[in-house]
């Protein structure tokens, strides 16, 4: 399977994890089944309109999956729970991408994880956590929260306040190892430092900045005035970036986003982002678009 | 609902009652636990089952073992490596599997 078909497979929903018959009639997974990546064209700056279709896509706000539990209302922009889009499986090793409201003095109660990355991002509220290795934490907006699941963790996730909802994106990404050891962690960022500019939140380096994670992603967050424009190198070649708007509009290679929408891209290894209003936010993820 | 039997294999004990209460709450849908690699080894032999879920704690040894023998008993059986270790994607999973599953299909 070459990459371009491993992207369009994955998605058109029967990437990753789509069932196969192998010659022993086992159904097993594709992950065992990819080949490495093909170069980067170093050509592969921009895109025109045409070359930029064949290489994106883009997920409407309007177009995620929702679940209403009352308590917890969810969009999914991937398959989660009971919303199953085969079209709509994962982005690289990006898997989930929750946008969620939990309601005042409400939340996720102890419940178990395992080989996950998981990443959540408080836009308003502020969220309490606790878990099977003893972390007793809260965060809020400008925190970013990350666990390795690994092995196997415990948490609950708890709205703290009882007069307000509490708003966080709730990220998984597939690890490039199963079975690390369970980790928690969490960090308070300056957001001053993503005024018109972007500013790394994740990576896959312990020593770099913002929190880290077992894969090759890297995580910024921006937050622009009307009109102001920003060029983002890709971290490593092969990567795609999926770029998902929390508030005000932005042009990304000639396409338009808008509050909540998501849009990925893939073989380049530049993309230009110009935001089309005011107080415009957006989270910008760098994958392997590979599972390792 | 299509009958479905998975076998789950793993070492953590909490996820694996998770995973056994997730599954079993569908009607038709029942899990097998197992903890061993040569239990399940047997159990594979004499009772297939649908599916085999690989849940965490595993080694990469036995992984990759559990797999080979899949292989070797040449049984028309899915395979899953499972992720997230709760309900999140166990019926995303078990769906790309089974598309005939998927509600209103």
């Amino acid at each position: 399977m070459n990459r371009q078909n491993f992207i369009k497979k994955g998605l058109l929903g029967s990437g990753i994890f789509a069932a196969s018959a192998a010659s022993a009639r086992i159904m097993k997974n594709d992950i065992d089944e990819i080949e490495p990546l093909e170069a980067l064209d170093a050509n592969a700056v921009h895109y025109d309109s045409d070359q930029l279709e064949s290489h994106s896509v883009l997920h409407k706000a309007t177009s995620r999956g929702h679940a209403n539990h009352g308590w917890l209302q969810s969009n999914h922009t991937f398959s989660f729970a009971n919303y199953h889009n085969p079209e709509r499986m994962h982005f690289g090793v990006l898997r989930v991408l929750n946008d969620d409201i939990v309601a005042a003095g409400r939340g996720f109660g102890l419940h178990p994880h395992d080989n996950m990355e998981i990443i959540s991002i408080p836009l308003e509220g502020d969220l309490e956590h606790e878990d099977s290795m003893g972390n007793q934490a809260i965060i809020r907006k400008g925190d970013i929260q990350v666990m390795s699941a690994g092995t196997g963790i415990m948490h609950s996730e708890y709205n703290k306040n009882n007069d307000q909802a509490v708003k966080f994106l709730q990220i998984w990404v597939y690890p490039n190892q199963r079975n690390v050891a369970p980790r928690y962690d969490q960090i308070t960022l300056d957001r001053s430092e993503r005024h018109n500019k972007l500013q790394q939140i994740l990576s896959p380096d312990p020593s770099d900045e913002g929190v880290w994670i077992h894969q090759d992603a890297w995580f910024h967050m921006g937050h622009f005035d009307h009109g102001i424009s920003t060029n983002y190198n890709i971290k490593q070649a092969g990567n795609g970036v999926y770029i998902f708007v929390i508030s005000g509009s932005i042009n990304v290679e000639g396409q338009e986003l808008e509050t909540r929408d998501g849009f990925g891209i893939w073989d380049v290894s530049e993309i230009k982002l110009t935001a089309t209003s005011a107080d415009t936010e957006i989270l910008l993820m760098d994958l392997n678009m590979i599972l390792n | 609902m299509k009958n479905l039997v998975i076998i789950v294999f793993g070492k953590n004990e909490e996820i694996l009652q998770t995973l056994k209460r997730i599954i079993e709450s569908n009607q038709g849908w029942q899990a097998v636990i197992q903890q061993d690699l040569s239990t399940c080894k047997n159990y594979l032999s004499e009772y297939p089952g649908d599916i085999l879920l690989l849940s965490s704690g595993l080694s990469t040894q036995e992984e990759a073992e559990i797999t080979d023998y899949l292989a070797h008993l040449n049984h028309s059986i899915g395979l899953i490596k499972h992720y997230g270790g709760g309900s999140g994607l166990l019926k995303n999973e078990i769906y790309s599997l089974f598309p005939d599953l998927i509600p209103d299909k």
